[in-house]
């Protein structure tokens, strides 16, 4: 027996140090994909953060709006800023100045500069309108670089020139006219605004010359564009800060390209490729370059690119070269050395590096994508040139490919490759390992035979399966090592294999790219295909609604919302079936529902409108769907003949003012182990273990306040409402659900009802738990019946037939956002609540008994309540630094959690996607079914054989001197 | 007997601030045919709920309520489940959430008990689901067979029990709490009748 004090530091001492992720654990048992996003063709580049060093960072804005550096010696994120709070498509401006040791960007509202080493913060500047336009003054009348920030106010185009070293307002330009602002601009002695002026079926430009120690207007040009201009994208802008910028647009049908030099009048004509589907310009961006520009035009097979230069005396352009036409898409970047400019191509077999004065090749390397064939679709490139005894050129090229990776080519080879495409995913889903499929036919083969052929059957296949046995003897050795070392066997094997653990399960992750990928969860996440299974029109998003694993033929079913669908097989990614977005139906949303043929994923239009369905999907369930405005339906199904039709049974309408901000479910794998909780006296709590409840939150504005409906989905009775006063309802409310309890979190601030002089602001976490009855040992309206239904009469007559609900409220230290529930094989370990932290970029695992509604309040608790685990209530709960599952990692933009259940009851499976892809596994309840890396199989072996070996030597010994005692007469 | 608990309906709503809803109910295979009254009830949202009485701080509170005229519906052969709301007759919508149940909860031995969910705003009050069970009589627990009718008010959300705030003298110390009182303290007078009776009551032989 302990003395009582160390028995109490041993007990305080064992939870703590089993709640924490070992440090042996992390990169083992998680795994962390740290993206930035899809880098924009006109926010990457190459820059030198130091002046005396050579060294240069990637720096890109991504289209999930990341900013970031990256080392491009090895494709390490050197640091990331998150720009704004959605992940949509996002636009954006950085620049760096030349030699300066910062960075500005700008998006949205809001202009920021960066310290282009540790990535802190310099300034920032938020704006009434949205930013339109960045651009750094290379040349000013002091020391200092400024920037220039061209905004819409509503109408008003407003050019800021912002002093670079605290963002202060140097001058301001205001226009109050009707004029799309476009592009801010400028040369060694003038800053130029160009804007769309006129109607949208004709826009002409309007360049204003402003002189730059001012901002004062000293000259406006309009250039007429004969109609070809209709909105702002027409128009592709190049040398924004070049000695002479120009401006530049094609005509509607893309024969003619038309350039015009900022500051004249005149406008220039070239003729483009016949066939031409796409131009792109690239220019240096630097005012001591040389005044150069090649125009890079696509055409359905091919691509070509023409190069002119700008006489900055006479502002005549002149063609000086042009560049064969070569197949596939292919990218051109443009990188400036003091005056010298260079453009790389890169297409789908070769880097090219060429001079803009001539057209001779400067150097070229075959380029060796390895085994997964791409095409580059933009890039940036940083030239090197050795002088010596012989010039030569080094080339290293960022880019981004058609498979939505990005990529850095060194002189041809590819140096690292960063799969930024899983950013912005949209829908993620576990999916076992699939089997052999042979396996499973022969075993449907002899279910649906008669018993002799099936044993006869069954008999030949082990016959069969004898072949296997020399292979898996062999492989006893090395399993047997493996398992005494403690290693895992099926991560050395190349080959996909379910473990006896069930950690080895497959990710399949959709982005709204139109891009899936099959991530290996048991194998630290590693990406095993990435595939483009829809190709989506320019700035369009995929949608997807759905995702589902079929349980027999393991095929992955993807969803989309405009009659597109993708059937892909988990392991290989190759695609079964496809069909692209069409004008058709619209899908809304999804369900998963039970059929007569397994479960189907079923798509709703819009309103929550059905239409038929063939009668061997007929739901068995009643299926809930939005209907138009704040109304939720019922919709039950009766099979008539061949099809089935949907009709409404109930419906679900919020009062006035309400909208519905939310709806959580439990989740598809939910078992229960116990249907009671039993109390410290031994009575029973039966908890209220409804299969068919959701939680419907409804938003009031007006008066800020929610409302928590729980719903039977069966009936469309509202089992319990309760109404949170003084709630932002423009904040977000999340619920999550599960077993016989859900949870909700909001912002509130409000004055106590009991005491009116307290009040108190943050957010909070409401946690309410369902028993069949507010006494114990009574099942209510229940009785001892064995079945129920939300429908039928109550034979048991009790009181008001309402489950009864346990609620207490907990302030946060922190939001949390994409509630989620661990899952595990049969409920029986506790349940913890996941949840993001989005302040902190990490996942926080709060434990249900720390969220327990019935923790005894001012007071401690009772000996019986201790024996329940119920500890005293604190109104607040601090999250825990143990309980962060993502320790230091920083996981920014998680946008959902979804969880797993393993074969063994301790542990469930955790994918967080978004930005960042983070996966790892917790045990809740501790891993008290699997023997923990600090088991030491050695020693114990090693005592066993000792102990053996001992009891062999001494048993003769021992017996010879027993014998001898017998026969030695007592004297 | 249908005229005679109209007037007694009309009475209670005129007497007190009282609500009627008016339950219409309705078989779901066939939405053509217009719902049919099934049952009034009356309730004053102004009354004080049971949760408030017992003086709990949130959860569901119960008003008081009476079903003011109830009649057994006649429904099909053919209905196997029926939808019941509140039914605007004017306007000829459903003007409540509605909820289905089976037609088993009309059978004999069973009577029907209504839950009403209301939303209690500012200077009105909604409806927003109307349920009915039908619960088995127990001539030996009641003598009550008519319908009754629960009407459950929209619980106000639980609130965080906040610590008692430090209080902070003028000085800006920390204020002891009043000592307690000894039992001889608080006692005392008990101890007093106690000496009084045994002075007051000794000499009457």
């Amino acid at each position: 027996m302990l003395p009582p004090q160390l028995s109490t530091l041993f007990l305080l001492a064992l939870p703590s140090a089993v709640r924490a992720v070992f440090q042996d654990e992390v990169g083992h048992i998680d795994y962390h994909y740290e993206l930035l996003g899809l880098p924009q063709r006109e926010t990457t580049f190459f820059h030198r953060p130091r002046r005396d060093d050579k060294a240069s960072l990637l720096y890109t804005l991504s289209d999930v709006g990341v900013l970031g550096a990256v080392n491009p010696s090895n494709g390490a994120i050197m640091w990331r800023q998150k720009l704004n709070g959605s992940t949509t498509n996002c636009g954006g401006f950085t620049r760096a100045g030349e030699d300066e040791s910062w960075i500005a960007s700008a998006l949205g509202q809001s202009v920021h500069a960066w310290d282009a080493v540790t990535g802190r913060n310099k300034f920032w500047m938020d704006f009434a309108g949205e930013v339109k336009d960045l651009e750094i003054m290379e040349l000013t009348e002091s020391e200092r670089k400024d920037l220039l920030a061209l905004s819409d106010e509503d109408g008003t185009t407003v050019l800021r020139r912002l002093n670079g070293n605290d963002g202060s307002v140097v001058w301001e330009f205001r226009e109050a006219t009707k004029d799309i602002p476009l592009q801010a601009s400028t040369n060694v002695g003038k800053v130029f605004v160009i804007s769309l002026h006129g109607t949208a079926a004709a826009y002409n430009l309007k360049v204003s010359v402003l002189d730059t120690l001012t901002g004062k207007r000293l000259d406006e040009l309009v250039i007429g564009t004969k109609g070809e201009v209709h909105s702002a994208d027409d128009v592709m802008f190049v040398g924004a800060n070049s000695a002479s910028p120009i401006v530049a647009w094609t005509d509607d049908t893309r024969q003619k390209l038309r350039v015009n030099v900022l500051g004249t009048k005149s406008r220039q004509e070239f003729s483009l490729p016949t066939g031409t589907v796409s131009v792109e310009i690239h220019a240096p961006h630097l005012v001591q370059s040389d005044p150069h520009f090649l125009v890079h035009s696509r055409t359905a097979t091919g691509n070509r690119a023409d190069v002119y230069h700008v006489d900055p005396k006479t502002n005549t352009i002149t063609k000086a070269y042009d560049l064969p036409l070569l197949s596939g898409p292919g990218a051109f970047s443009t990188t400036s050395n003091g005056a010298n400019v260079y453009f790389t191509r890169i297409t789908d077999d070769e880097i090219i590096l060429l001079s803009s004065e001539s057209h001779g090749v400067l150097s070229r390397w075959p380029l060796n994508t390895g085994s997964s064939p791409a095409s580059a679709v933009h890039g940036v490139s940083e030239v090197v040139k050795k002088t010596g005894a012989d010039t030569s050129y080094a080339v290293r090229t960022a880019a981004v490919t058609n498979t939505d990776d990005w990529v850095l080519v060194r002189n041809g080879a590819i140096a690292w490759a960063r799969p930024e495409g899983m950013t912005g995913a949209v829908a993620a889903t576990f999916a076992e390992i699939p089997e052999s499929e042979d396996l499973v036919k022969s075993l449907e083969q002899e279910a649906h035979s008669n018993p002799l052929e099936a044993y006869i059957h069954r008999v030949n296949r082990h016959l069969n399966d004898l072949q296997y046995l020399p292979a898996y003897l062999n492989s006893i050795p090395s399993r047997l090592m493996s398992s005494v070392l403690g290693t895992e066997v099926s991560s050395k094997t190349g080959k996909l294999t379910r473990d006896g653990f069930g950690f080895h399960k497959l990710v399949i992750l959709a982005t709204r790219r139109g891009m899936l990928y099959g991530l290996d969860a048991g194998n630290s996440g590693k990406v095993l295909w990435g595939r483009r299974t829809v190709n989506l029109p320019q700035g369009s998003n995929w949608n997807v609604t759905g995702i589902q694993v079929h349980e027999s033929t393991g095929q992955v079913t993807v969803l989309g919302s405009n009659g597109d669908y993708a059937v892909v097989k988990p392991d290989t990614g190759n695609v079964v079936d496809v069909a692209a977005p069409g004008p058709g139906r619209v899908t809304e949303s999804t369900a998963l529902v039970d059929t007569e043929s397994g479960q189907r994923l079923i798509s709703f239009g819009p309103d929550g409108e059905i239409g038929e369905l063939p009668s061997n999907w007929t739901p068995k369930q009643t299926v809930v769907v939005r209907g138009s405005g704040e109304e939720l339906k019922g919709v039950v199904f009766t099979a008539n003949g061949t099809t089935s039709r949907g009709s409404t049974s109930w419906t679900f309408s919020l009062p006035q003012d309400q909208r519905v901000v939310s709806i959580a479910t439990r989740p598809s794998h939910d078992p229960i182990a116990s249907i009671g909780r039993v109390l410290g006296d031994r009575t029973v709590k039966y908890k209220y273990l409804n299969p068919n409840i959701i939680v419907v939150v409804a938003a009031d504005d007006n008066a800020s306040a929610f409302t928590a409906y729980l719903l039977d989905t069966v009936s469309g009775q509202v089992l319990s409402a309760s109404k949170y006063e003084g709630v932002d309802t423009g904040k977000p409310i999340e619920c999550a659900v599960a077993e016989n309890w859900f949870v909700c979190t909001f912002f509130g601030q409000y004055t106590l009802r009991d005491n009116l002089a307290q009040s108190l602001k943050g957010y909070q976490v409401a946690i309410s738990d369902l028993y069949e009855s507010d006494e114990a040992n009574d099942r209510g309206p229940l009785g001892d019946s064995d079945q129920y239904s939300s429908l039928d009469p109550i034979d048991t007559p009790t009181g008001v037939a309402l489950p009864s609900v346990v609620t207490q409220t907990y302030i946060l230290n922190t939001p949390l956002s994409a509630l989620q529930v661990t899952q595990t094989r049969q409920g029986i370990t506790s349940r913890h609540v996941l949840a993001y932290l989005p302040e902190s970029h990490g996942i926080a695992s709060i434990p249900r008994m720390f969220l327990e509604p019935r923790r005894p309040v001012g007071r401690d608790p009772t000996p019986a309540e201790m024996e329940e685990g119920l500890m005293r209530y604190h109104p607040n709960i601090e999250i825990d630094p143990k309980s962060i599952i993502t320790h230091e990692r920083d996981v920014i933009g998680v946008e959902k959690i979804i969880t797993s259940p393993t074969i063994v009851e301790s542990t469930s499976l955790v994918f967080a996607y978004g930005i960042d892809v983070f996966g790892t596994r917790v045990a809740p309840s501790f891993l008290f079914d699997i023997l923990g890396k600090g088991f030491n199989k050695v020693t114990l072996v090693g005592t066993v054989v000792a102990i053996t070996g001992g009891v062999l030597v001494l048993r003769p010994m021992v017996r010879k001197k027993q014998i001898n005692a017998l026969w030695t007469a007592p004297m | 007997m249908r005229f005679s608990t109209a007037i007694l309906a009309a009475a209670v709503a005129s007497l007190t601030s009282a609500t009627v809803a008016t339950v219409f109910i309705q078989p779901i295979t066939n939405p053509e045919t217009p719902p049919v009254l099934l049952a009034e009830i009356s309730y004053d949202t102004t009354t004080p709920s049971t949760a408030e009485t017992t003086g709990a701080t949130a959860g569901p509170g119960i008003i008081p309520s009476e079903v003011t005229s109830y009649e057994a519906p006649e429904l099909p052969e053919d209905a196997k489940l029926l939808r019941i709301g509140v039914w605007d007759a004017v306007a000829g919508k459903w003007v409540s959430s509605t909820s289905v149940l089976s037609v088993g909860n009309f059978g004999k031995g069973y009577s029907p008990h209504f839950v009403l969910s209301v939303d209690v705003g500012v200077g009105r009050d909604e409806v927003v689901s109307v349920a009915v069970r039908g619960v088995k009589i127990d001539a030996g627990q009641t003598r009550d067979f008519g319908p009754q009718a629960a009407v459950v008010v929209t619980g106000r959300g639980k609130q965080p029990e906040l610590n008692r705030p430090v209080v902070l003298s003028p000085e800006g110390k920390k204020v002891a709490p009043e000592a307690e009182k000894t039992l001889l303290q608080k006692y005392w007078w008990v101890g007093a009748i106690a000496i009084f009776m045994l002075v007051s009551g000794g000499g009457d032989k």
